[in-house]
């Protein structure tokens, strides 16, 4: 907790040592949340970079209050995929089967994955938005049911039914989908 | 009773997803539970393997540096810090590489390598000289000329590919942009670059667009969905280049505006004829 509190105090002294820290931990798990939330890997690289950019303009007044900093990062990167589909509703329409694995080293792998990727997110678009927002943050961000409760502003409890309704979801369509393989 | 499921089923998530623990063993832990948690744990963790999207190393690369020269700016720090363009381990780790092809193949390679095109044998070693060039290349002017360098090279490239109807592989593009991108961070972050190399910023951008624009009318409709979308993300992204390469050379013109209090008065004379 001590830790917690030494980083969050670098962060907002903008300590270049503090934020290379919160990059380097955060960095893929917030481009792993976004990347599914925009399924379009150009735009989920802006996107997680200007995660990191407001953060940094808002550092300065973030003060730690116990919660943790995971929770001030996932907050504004939320805010940030849901401004992203308000401002441009065309983007609604975006095609699902964009690619999020580039084709660099094994084309035929990448694929493959992309079609896991796009199953994946057809079968978490089917839950309703609190279970799609439990879900995404808890496997692709990554965070405990805590974090996630405290970005959601959801008790503990709550988050917890949440996911055992959308794991119940999900575990019927996925299988459904493999038994049709 | 429910609920202390739901309790139960967050203590083996965290187990398996964060620390790493098995399925089994949750569920030896759980006998009386075991026959829910199975199925339900097994879909948390095709979802978790599922969303394991990692991002490109590139990417982690250019936005790192430019997550830190905010911060710098930010701190109005005058002495620049020296971003290291690639982390200085893999740097020498390429150079010797490339040195031992060098040594291993003769110069003629590296030669003939350089007329290469992606997919082609010598590709790698026309990359991985390029690399060691950018290596041994100090400043931001010499370094932002190479980035420009290299970004035309690959245009040509797309152009080549798409005359002899061969495929560009995505790889190719991100590397453009990278390029690209690099060349812009380094002219943005430096004035008196700006003078120097936005307008040939510009150019490069814009002939980065031109060029895809033709590529992407030229797909066959048969085309596979996924090489189309990567022409077209590819697109999006030279139009956000030149735009930004257009605000820089902006920046200059504004830079070159008199500001008010540079200008001199002159005081108004009276020339009407009764004066």
């Amino acid at each position: 907790m001590r830790d917690e509190e030494n980083f969050a105090l670098g962060l907002r002294k903008r300590d270049p040592e503090a934020w290379a820290r919160l990059y380097e931990e955060y960095l893929p798990r917030i481009y792993r949340y976004i990347a599914l939330r925009v399924r379009n890997q150009t735009e989920a690289e802006d996107l997680t970079e200007q995660v990191f950019l407001r953060a940094l303009e808002s550092s300065p007044s973030f003060k730690w209050r116990g919660a943790p900093i995971s929770s001030w990062l996932f907050r504004i990167a939320r805010n940030q995929v849901i401004d992203y589909w308000r401002t441009d509703k065309s983007k609604r329409t975006l095609r699902l089967n964009a690619s999020l694995v580039s084709d660099t080293i094994d084309p035929e792998r990448a694929a493959e994955r992309n079609s896991d990727i796009r199953q994946l997110i057809q079968a978490v678009g089917q839950l309703t938005q609190a279970q799609r927002d439990v879900i995404e943050l808890r496997f692709a961000g990554g965070l405990s049911v805590s974090e996630v409760a405290n970005i959601l502003g959801k008790s503990p409890g709550a988050v917890k039914v949440l996911q055992h309704s959308a794991l119940a979801t999900l575990r019927r369509k996925l299988s459904g989908w493999s038994n049709h393989e | 009773m429910n609920k202390g499921f739901e309790d139960i089923l967050d203590t083996c998530l965290d187990r398996i997803t964060l620390k790493g623990d098995s399925i089994e063993r949750c569920l030896e832990s759980y006998p009386e539970q075991a026959v829910e948690l199975e199925p339900l744990l097994r879909a948390a963790i095709s979802i978790k393997e599922g969303s394991s999207i990692e991002p490109r190393p590139e990417f982690r690369q250019l936005a790192k540096a430019r997550l830190l020269s905010a911060l710098a700016a930010k701190e109005e720090k005058r002495e620049r810090r020296r971003l290291p363009l690639w982390s200085w381990q893999r740097r020498w780790a390429v150079a010797i590489a490339v040195i031992l092809v060098l040594f291993l193949a003769g110069g003629g390679t590296v030669v003939a390598s350089s007329n290469s095109l992606p997919g082609d044998l010598l590709y790698p070693v026309k990359i991985a000289t390029e690399e060691v060039q950018a290596f041994f290349t100090f400043g931001d002017e010499a370094r932002a000329n190479l980035h420009i360098k290299f970004a035309e090279r690959r245009v040509k490239e797309i152009e080549l590919l798409a005359e002899r109807g061969r495929n560009i592989p995505e790889s190719v593009l991100n590397r453009m942009h990278d390029q690209t991108a690099w060349a812009i961070w380094l002219v943005d972050r430096n004035e008196s670059l700006r003078e120097k190399l936005a307008v040939k910023l510009e150019t490069l951008t814009d002939s980065q667009r031109v060029v895809l624009k033709g590529v992407i009318e030229g797909v066959p409709q048969k085309a596979e969905l996924r090489v189309r979308e990567a022409l077209e993300r590819s697109l999006e992204r030279s139009e956000r280049a030149y735009i930004e390469a257009v605000r820089l050379r902006d920046k200059i013109r504004k830079d070159r505006l008199p500001k008010l209090e540079d200008l001199r008065i002159i005081p108004w004379r009276n020339t009407s004829p009764g004066s």
